[in-house]
C-alpha cells in the first residue's frame, strides 16, 4: 500500500507524465462521446462543400468529399485507441503468459519459447506487420491481428527477465516448501512482481501501436473507406497537400499529440516505478 | 512408536560446475542421521560445509544426487503429487532469513494464511485461524493489516515460525532461525521454539553455527565439514568429550565471557578447502594439528566410540 | 593522557517528523595504548559513533559535543586537516571486507598504495613493506598473494587485507567494526588472535565495535555498553562482565547463557519512539516509579536509578 502511495507521489511530480495522462483522460472521453461533441456525420459527403476552410460551422474546414474534418478527427480517436487497447490488450497478455511460463519453467520451454522470440526479433516489426497485413488482405481486423502477431515479443522477453530474477528469492522457495503448486507460485507470487514492467511496457506500447496502425493504414493496408481513421486521413489528404495543408496537419497532429502523450506517461510510469532493464528494452 | 521419524542414509548432493569439464562440488557427501519424535538433532558446522543442503535435500525443495530419505517410513524422496502436497504438510522450515521469506505485498493475515489457503484448510474468513497462530507466536492482532516491512526483525521471525506450524508439521528444518537477529531478541524465538516443541511435539532439524545454541536447543548433534559428518553424538557427549581434532577446535573457537577456566584455545591454520577439491584422505588434515601420514592418504570412516557417539578420524580407536 | 576523550557527544539526524537524536550525550576515553569495545544491538547507534570519530557522517547531521583525539578537538578541524588523521592517525576497519577492497586493482597494489601515501618510498621498497605486512598479518605466501585480486581471498583473507592497509600506517588509534561478524567461528577466532597480538605489536589503541560480548571480553580491557544511544555502563570488562550493574548487561549476558534462554522481552526502541524516561524502561525486570519518567544520569559508570550508589 506504501509502495501505490509513494509510486503515485512520485508520479506527481512528473509534469510531462501528468500532462500526458490528462491528454489521454481527454482522449478517452472524446471518443466514448464522439457523437456528443462532433458537429457533423463523419461519413456524410457533402460535394458542393469540398475543401472548404475553417468556418463555424465546420471549425477545421472539410475535405476533398466534403466531409467534415473536425468530426472525422473526434471518430478516428476511436478507431485509433479501440486498435491501440486491442492490440495492447492480445500483445501484453499473451507476451506475459508466455514469458512467465518459459522463466518459470526453464529447460526446454523456455528455450523453445525464446527461439521463437528471436525469430521474430530477427525481422524488423513493423516490416513484418507490413508483410502479413499485405498477405492477409486490407482491412482494420488483419492490422490489428499483424500488429499482435509482432507485438507480444517484448512482453515475453521483460517478463522473462523479471522471473528468472524473482525465481531465485527466498519467498517463492518458502511458497514452495508451504506445498504450493506451480501456478499458485507462478500467479500469486512471481506475476506480481513482473506487472510494474508489463504496465509500463503496455502504456509505452500504445502509442507504438496508434502509430504503426495509422501508417499501415497510410499506405492503404488498414481501415478502409470511409471509415475515419488518422492514417487513411493523412492518406487521402496527401493528393491536396499543396492546396489544402489542413488535411493533412490536423491527423497527423492527432496522431503526434496521441502517441506522446502515451510515451510521456509510459516514461513517467517507468521513472515512478524505477524500471531500469525496460528502459534499456524500449528503442 | 519406535521406529525414527526421519532416516537419512548415505545422502549425497553434487551439484555440477564449470562451463566445459565438468567438475562436481561434493556439497553433501554421504551422510546418514535419524531423528526420532518429539527430538531436536542439531548439523553444526562452518559456511559451505553443507549443512544447509542436507536441509533442503531433507524438505524435498533439492533432489539429492543419491541416497535415501525415509519419513515415517515413507520413502519421502518418491513423492510426487499429492504425496508430496502431504509430506509438505507434515514437514516444514523456519528460514533463516525470515524478511526474504515474506513476500513483502502480503499483509500479515495473508502470510499467516497461506499455508492453510495452499492446503485449502481455511475454516470461512480464516479469523478464527488467524487469532489462534498469531496468538501462538505472541503476537498481537493489531499487526494484521501490517506489510512486513513495517515489522520489527523478532515480529518478522514470529511471523516465520506461525507459516511453519500452521499445518500441524511433525519436523520443521530450522535453518540458522535467529542468526540475523539480536541476541535479546534471538534468545525469544529460541524459547518460542522449545515451547512449540512441548506443546506439540515437533521434531526439530536444527542447523546452525553457534555451539551455545546448539547446546540448549538440541539433544543430538552432528559437526560437518565440506559435506561430511566428522563427529555425531549426544549433545552433552561432544561437548563434554569431543573427540575429532575439527570439533574440538570449533568448540575452543567459540568465544566466551568468564575469563576464568578457559582452556588453551586451539586456532586453527589455513581456511576451509573449496568443496570443488576437497583434499585426499581425511579431509580435515590440512588444518588439522594432529596430521600425520594415514590422514593424507586413508580417508576415515565413522566409528563408535561410545554407544551412540561416532568420530571419523584415524585417531578415535 | 587520554588518546581518545568523547565527552557529551550528539548526533540528530534531520528526518520527517523532526530532528531524530541517535546519539545523546556520549562520552568515553581510551588511553595509549587500551582497548575499549563499545557493545550494544543492532540501531543502538554504536557505528554513529565510530563515523562521528572518523567524520564521516552524511552531511546533513548535526553533531556537538567534543571529540578530543592527542588533545585536539577534531569536530573543529578543517576538511583538509582531518584528512590528514583518517587513515594515518586513525585507521578503521570494517565488517564487509569485501565491499571495501577495489575488485580491479591487486591485493598488492591496495596495500602499496596504502604505503606509499604515508611515507616517499619507491615501488620496490614499497613491494617489500606489502610484503611484511602480509606476513604480519599472517596471509600465507605473500610474494604470490599480493598479485592477486581480492575475490581470489576468502573473507578471512580478505579481513586481514584491510588489517594490513590500516596498519601500513602505524595508527595510533584503530577502529575496528564488527570485523569478525561476517566470519565463520574458526576463521573469527584466527583474526581475534591476530588483533591482539597487533594492538600489542603496535602499541595501537583499540576501538571495537561488536555486538557480541564474548568478542568485547576476548579482546578489550574496558567496555561501554550502548542502548538506545546513550551510554548505560562502562567499566573494565572485568568488573562490567563479572559483576554488571545496568539491568540491560545484565541481561543481555544472560540471555542466551549455559543455564538457558533468558530473553529480554520486547524490541530495541526505534529512535522516533523513544520511551520516556529511561530508555530501558519498557524492558526492564525492574523498572520501579521513577523510571518511568525521569531519565537517570551516568553516575559512578552506570545510568540507572536503582543503583544503589546514585
Amino acid at each position: 500500500m506504501r509502495d501505490t502511495l509513494e509510486i503515485f507521489g512520485r508520479l506527481k511530480k512528473n509534469k510531462m507524465a501528468m500532462t500526458g495522462f490528462v491528454i489521454i483522460a481527454l482522449l478517452i472521453l472524446v471518443a466514448i462521446l464522439a457523437p456528443l461533441f462532433s458537429p457533423h456525420d463523419p461519413i456524410e459527403q457533402h460535394l458542393n462543400l469540398r475543401l472548404l476552410s475553417s468556418s463555424w460551422q465546420y471549425p477545421l474546414g472539410t475535405d476533398d468529399l466534403g466531409r467534415c474534418i473536425m468530426s472525422r478527427l473526434i471518430y478516428g480517436t476511436r478507431v485509433s485507441l479501440q486498435v491501440g487497447i486491442i492490440v495492447v490488450g492480445i500483445t501484453a497478455i499473451s507476451g506475459t503468459l508466455l514469458g512467465l511460463v518459459a522463466g518459470y519453467s526453464g529447460g526446454i520451454v523456455d528455450e523453445v519459447i525464446m527461439r521463437i522470440v528471436d525469430v521474430f526479433l530477427a525481422f524488423p516489426g513493423l516490416i513484418l506487420a507490413l508483410v502479413i497485413a499485405g498477405f492477409l488482405g486490407p482491412g482494420l481486423f488483419n492490422v490489428m491481428l499483424a500488429l499482435s502477431v509482432v507485438g507480444w515479443t517484448k512482453y515475453a522477453r521483460v517478463v522473462r527477465g523479471c522471473v528468472l530474477s524473482v525465481k531465485e528469492k527466498a519467498f517463492v522457495e518458502a511458497a514452495r516448501a508451504l506445498g504450493g503448486g506451480n501456478f499458485y507460485i507462478m500467479f500469486r507470487h512471481v506475476l506480481p512482481e513482473a506487472l510494474p514492467s508489463v504496465i509500463v511496457l503496455a502504456t509505452l506500447g500504445m502509442g507504438g501501436v496508434i502509430l504503426s496502425a495509422a501508417a499501415l493504414s497510410f499506405l492503404g493496408l488498414g481501415a478502409q473507406p470511409p471509415m475515419p481513421e488518422w492514417g487513411s486521413m493523412l492518406n487521402s489528404g496527401r493528393t491536396f497537400l499543396q492546396v489544402a495543408p489542413r488535411l493533412t496537419i490536423f491527423p497527423g497532429l492527432a496522431i503526434m499529440i496521441t502517441v506522446l502523450a502515451f510515451n510521456f506517461s509510459g516514461d513517467g510510469l517507468r521513472d515512478a516505478f524505477d524500471i531500469r532493464q525496460v528502459k534499456k528494452l524500449e528503442i | 512408536m519406535a521406529g525414527k521419524l526421519i532416516k537419512v542414509e548415505n545422502l549425497k548432493k553434487h551439484f555440477a560446475s564449470g562451463m566445459f569439464r565438468k567438475n562436481y562440488i561434493k556439497a553433501v557427501d554421504g551422510v546418514s542421521f535419524e531423528i526420532g519424535r518429539g527430538e531436536t538433532f542439531a548439523l553444526v558446522g562452518e559456511s559451505g560445509c553443507g549443512k544447509s543442503t542436507v536441509g533442503r535435500c531433507v524438505l524435498h525443495l533439492i533432489e539429492p544426487s543419491s541416497g535415501e530419505i525415509y519419513f515415517d517410513g515413507i520413502n519421502a524422496l518418491n513423492l510426487r503429487g499429492e504425496g508430496l502436497r502431504n509430506f509438505r504438510r507434515r514437514v516444514q522450515i523456519i528460514f533463516q532469513d525470515a524478511d526474504g521469506s515474506l513476500n513483502h505485498r502480503m499483509k500479515v493475515s495473508d502470510l499467516v494464511l497461506e499455508p492453510l489457503k495452499v492446503h485449502h484448510l481455511i475454516r470461512g474468513r480464516g479469523e478464527e485461524q488467524v487469532g489462534k497462530l498469531m496468538e501462538m507466536v505472541n503476537l498481537t492482532p493489531d499487526l494484521l493489516n501490517r506489510y512486513p516491512h513495517e515489522l520489527s526483525g523478532g515480529q518478522r521471525q514470529r511471523i516465520g515460525i506461525a507459516r511453519a506450524v500452521a499445518l500441524g508439521p511433525e519436523v520443521i528444518v530450522a535453518d540458522e532461525p535467529a542468526a540475523s537477529l539480536d541476541l535479546s531478541v534471538q534468545a525469544q524465538m529460541l524459547e518460542l521454539m522449545q515451547e512449540l516443541q512441548d506443546r506439540f511435539g515437533i521434531s526439530y532439524l536444527f542447523i546452525s553455527h553457534y555451539l551455545n545454541i546448539v547446546r540448549l536447543m538440541a539433544s543430538r548433534m552432528a559437526v560437518m565439514y565440506l559435506g561430511k559428518f566428522v563427529e555425531v553424538g549426544g549433545v552433552k557427549d561432544v561437548f563434554d568429550y569431543p573427540v575429532h581434532p575439527y570439533t574440538r577446535a570449533l568448540l575452543s573457537a567459540v568465544p566466551s565471557i568468564s575469563m576464568a577456566g578457559r582452556q588453551k584455545r586451539i586456532v586453527l591454520a589455513g581456511e576451509i578447502p573449496s568443496p570443488l577439491n576437497p583434499p585426499a584422505g581425511c579431509r580435515f588434515h590440512s588444518r588439522c594439528p594432529e596430521a600425520r601420514e594415514i590422514c593424507l592418504e586413508v580417508e576415515p570412516e565413522l566409528y563408535e566410540v561410545t554407544g551412540g557417539h561416532l568420530v571419523a578420524c584415524h585417531f578415535a580407536r | 593522557m587520554d588518546l581518545l576523550r568523547i565527552s557529551d557527544l550528539r548526533v540528530d539526524f534531520p528526518a520527517e517528523a523532526g530532528l531524530v537524536r541517535v546519539l545523546d550525550g556520549v562520552g568515553l576515553e581510551i588511553k595509549k595504548g587500551k582497548s575499549l569495545c563499545l557493545v550494544g544491538e543492532s540501531g543502538c547507534g554504536k557505528t554513529i559513533v565510530a563515523l562521528s570519530i572518523m567524520r564521516l557522517l552524511l552531511e546533513n547531521a548535526y553533531v556537538s559535543g567534543e571529540i578530543r583525539f592527542n588533545g585536539q578537538d577534531i569536530l573543529l578541524l578543517e576538511e583538509a586537516e582531518m584528512r590528514k588523521i583518517r587513515g594515518r592517525e586513525i585507521a578503521m576497519i570494517f565488517e564487509q571486507p569485501a565491499t571495501c577492497l577495489n575488485p580491479v586493482f591487486t591485493v598488492g597494489d591496495q596495500i602499496a598504495g596504502a604505503v606509499r601515501a604515508h611515507e616517499k618510498c619507491s615501488r620496490k621498497e614499497a613491494r617489500k613493506r606489502v610484503i611484511e605486512l602480509m606476513e604480519m598479518v599472517g596471509i600465507p605466501s605473500p610474494r604470490r598473494r599480493c598479485d592477486q585480486y581480492p575475490h581470489e581471498f576468502s573473507g578471512g583473507m580478505q579481513q586481514r587485507v584491510m588489517i594490513a592497509i590500516a596498519l601500513a600506517f602505524s595508527p595510533s588509534l584503530l577502529i575496528a567494526d564488527e570485523p569478525t561478524t561476517s566470519l565463520d567461528v574458526t576463521i573469527q577466532a584466527q583474526i581475534v588472535e591476530l588483533l591482539k597480538a597487533l594492538i600489542v605489536e603496535f602499541n595501537t589503541s583499540l576501538l571495537l565495535i561488536t555486538h557480541d560480548l564474548a568478542i568485547a571480553a576476548e579482546l578489550c580491557d574496558s567496555v561501554a555498553v550502548m542502548y538506545a544511544g546513550e551510554i548505560v555502563e562502562r567499566g573494565s570488562v572485568k568488573e562490567v562482565f563479572k559483576n554488571p550493574k545496568h539491568p540491560y548487561t545484565g541481561a543481555l549476558l544472560g540471555a542466551i547463557s549455559s543455564d538457558g534462554f533468558r530473553p529480554i522481552k520486547g524490541s530495541v526502541p526505534e529512535f522516533i519512539r523513544l520511551p520516556r524516561g529511561c530508555r530501558f524502561h519498557p524492558r526492564c525486570s525492574l523498572s520501579q516509579d521513577v523510571c518511568r519518567h525521569v531519565s537517570p544520569k551516568m553516575r559512578n559508570g552506570v545510568r540507572c536509578h536503582l543503583w544503589p550508589e546514585n
